[in-house]
């Protein structure tokens, strides 16, 4: 067929075709396609526009498809365009196992295992059981997921980002299995994020599988910028070679930016967990841990890590330990805190606060107790980012750390436990937000009625308004914010699911909002120009991501 | 008191010959600038910029000029976010596509990663939401696909549809 076309051609041919003014060079237009690269359905669009877009999209497409399926029929349409690229050995060898492969899998446009990436272990599984159909045997799946594997492996041009994330569903590939596939450990050589999670619970044979991963990623790859690592044991003094392994695999890396782990480690160890974050102390930026444990050394690390900017902490569900704080004159360099406690240890934030002091500039917290608020008040005047949850009876103290802050943004949730906010406080909210507030996140309960009250009477330039919590439906609430849309410059109303809608796709929700929300409501009712788009509102989750 | 020290002004001229002046530390915006005047040292030479015309010369010089105390950007920033553009940047982006075009052309030939970046998330975002069809007719582009390779396309990548 001569359908087959390919990047060098079309890019010449494309120029000599067009008004070169007019149109962007291939290097620009790849430029604008990694800015996509998360928004797959753009990038979907992209493709299906010329034969140059296509060439220049795909391959941004197809780096990390595995990490973009999220049902089975999306993976099982990836792996079918795959096998179309298997060898004629391959396919004949699947054939004689009684798989049926499409017969208009012809030969491909592209050879899409080239572009490869990022690679999901646990989605790239589903997707391959998904494709054979009935309910095959594990040996099949296997058979099926190592010829596609050697062939990604051996044609592709290096791994970026390693995801394991395994869910506690039915083992069709184990560890080993994936580590053997042809030229594995090469593609390992220019990993740059590496990101471990499993729900299963550390037995022997897992520790075993895992510390084979963890032993050929350390080996393999110097160049880690992102380590990502949530092991579950269930006494964190077992399999103390997993504490090992792992503070090998952070210990040798060159320049490690972020670091993301679970304390799963025994407290035995944590001076040698903590002395391979601390090699890193120059470049390291982002940490996260889950759970608490040996805080005296973990200040140790802060205090030593002076580019670190952004901190993030959850909640276990393991316990924590040894929580003793001792008040330090120092000044940490963290800008932005996030703590995702439901309850835990309010001395260690409040130091935490209290050393960040000047630098902090936004701070989320699931706990925003009259502490907290008192040592934001007398600590850090330079916060212009606040995620809270906050309880209404705390509203007087909230409002005079109000009057003293810049905000800029502005996100309030209110205990479901709790009573509401009063009528009179919402009018208080409103003559307190600061003019520089440009975005506020409304997660409280809050009337039509009240939420008009509160726009006639609000100070602040809002450009984003978001709403998580619309249990009056959303129409009522889009009426009363397109009537003070012009006079409030708001430019974006983004919307959270509510129970009538949480069932949609990603997808569907967005093209309702679009459709029924946005064009046959508001711009129907309201024919003007000034009208803020509408998006859709992710629940607030207190952390960076 | 001890005022900045006075900056040396750094003379370019665009395509059409038209002489610019501007202060270093705002050239030096420009990787590709600043490479050469630490090359050249301290020279009246004019810097000739062959492949950036007057009109866009002058825009690129307005953009350096505003962000000219911002921090360099790191270079292994691996974000993907088109929504972070600031209200200057969005004005400053409100020309016509031509136009647009020709800053993107500039910024990559002089070597200004923050409006590459700035201009790149412009068109990105001029494509968030379209459709093939719809992203053609903004920007004037052919659809020289045939039916059977169109369709081929659609079929490799149906992993997307309904994303």
């Amino acid at each position: 067929m001569a359908m087959r076309f390919r990047i060098e051609h079309l890019s010449r041919s494309f120029f000599f075709r067009t008004n070169r003014s007019q149109q962007l060079p291939p290097e620009c237009l790849v430029g604008v396609f990694e800015l996509l690269e998360n928004d797959i359905s753009a990038l979907h669009s992209c493709i299906r526009v010329n034969r140059n877009w296509c060439c220049l999209a795909v391959p941004v497409l197809w780096r990390r498809p595995f990490e973009h399926v999220h049902s089975e029929n999306s993976g099982s349409l990836a792996i079918g365009t795959y096998i179309s690229c298997l060898p004629n050995d391959d396919k004949q060898r699947l054939k004689s196992r009684y798989v049926t492969i499409p017969t208009q899998l012809g030969q491909p446009i592209f050879f899409y295992p080239k572009f490869l990436q990022g690679f999901d272990c646990d989605n790239f599984i589903s997707s391959v059981r998904a494709w054979i159909s009935g309910d095959p045997e594990p040996e099949l799946i296997q058979l099926t997921a190592r010829l596609i594997g050697n062939m990604i492996f051996r044609r592709s041009r290096g791994l970026k980002n390693l995801r394991y994330l395994r869910k506690e569903v039915p083992d069709d590939m184990t560890l080993v299995d994936f580590l053997t596939y042809t030229e594995v450990i090469r593609a390992l050589t220019r990993l740059q994020k590496f990101e471990f999670r499993s729900s299963h619970v550390a037995d022997r044979d897992f520790t075993r599988a895992w510390l084979n991963l963890f032993s050929k990623a350390s080996t393999s790859s110097k160049n880690l910028r992102h380590i990502t690592v949530h092991i579950k044991k269930r006494n964190r003094d077992a399999y103390l070679e997993l504490d090992h392994s792992i503070t090998d695999l952070i210990g040798v890396q060159k320049c490690v930016q972020s670091i993301s782990v679970n304390s799963f480690w025994s407290t035995s160890n944590s001076q040698s967990i903590y002395q391979a974050m601390l090699r890193h102390s120059r470049s390291l930026n982002y940490l996260r841990i889950q759970g608490l444990s040996d805080l005296p050394l973990l200040l140790q690390v802060l205090r030593s890590c002076r580019n670190l900017k952004t901190l993030e902490f959850a909640q276990s569900w393991i316990r924590d330990d040894n929580f003793t704080i001792i008040p330090s004159t120092h000044t940490l360099s963290i800008q932005h805190l996030y703590y995702y406690f439901d309850y835990g240890p309010l001395n260690f934030i409040n130091e935490l606060l209290r050393m960040s002091s000047h630098n902090l500039k936004s701070f989320s917290s699931k706990q925003f107790t009259p502490l907290i608020i008192t040592t934001i008040r007398n600590y850090c005047p330079n916060i212009t980012h606040l995620c809270v949850r906050l309880i209404p009876s705390d509203f007087t103290l909230f409002e005079q750390l109000l009057n003293t802050l810049q905000l800029e943004h502005l996100t309030i949730q209110t205990p479901y436990n709790q009573p509401r906010f009063t009528y009179e406080q919402i009018i208080r909210l409103a003559l307190t937000l600061p003019e520089s507030c440009t975005y506020l996140g409304v997660d409280f309960d809050i009337y039509p009625y009240e939420l008009d009250v509160f726009l006639t009477r609000c100070n602040a330039k809002l450009k984003i308004l978001t709403l998580h919590n619309t249990s009056k439906g959303p129409f009522e609430y889009m009426d009363v914010i397109t009537r003070h849309a012009s006079s409030l410059s708001l430019r974006e109303v983004r919307l959270q699911r509510n129970s009538s809608n949480i069932y949609m796709t990603e997808y569907r929700y967005k093209k309702w909002l679009n459709e029924e929300i946005y064009l046959k409501y508001v711009k129907h009712r309201y024919n003007n120009n000034l009208l803020p788009k509408i998006s859709e509102a992710k629940p607030i989750s207190f952390s960076y991501h | 008191m001890t005022g900045a020290p006075e900056q040396r002004n750094v003379k370019l001229t665009s395509s059409e010959g038209t002489e610019f002046k501007v202060e270093r530390d705002v050239a030096e915006k420009s990787v590709l600038l600043k490479n050469m005047l630490e090359d050249v040292g301290e020279s009246d030479m004019a810097i000739p910029l062959p492949n950036v015309t007057g009109p866009i010369l002058q825009k690129v010089i307005e953009y350096c000029i505003h962000h000219r105390d911002d921090p360099v950007p790191a270079h292994d920033d691996d974000t993907k976010k088109t929504d972070d553009i600031d209200d200057w940047d969005a004005e400053f982006c409100k020309v016509d596509q031509g136009t647009l075009y020709e800053l993107i052309l500039a910024s990559n030939y002089l070597d200004i990663k923050p409006l590459l970046d700035l201009t790149c998330k412009t068109v990105a975002n001029m494509i968030k939401g379209k459709s093939p069809e719809e992203i053609r007719k903004t920007f004037n582009i052919a659809n020289d696909f045939t039916p059977e390779e169109e369709e081929q396309v659609r079929r490799e990548n149906e992993w997307c549809e309904g994303r």
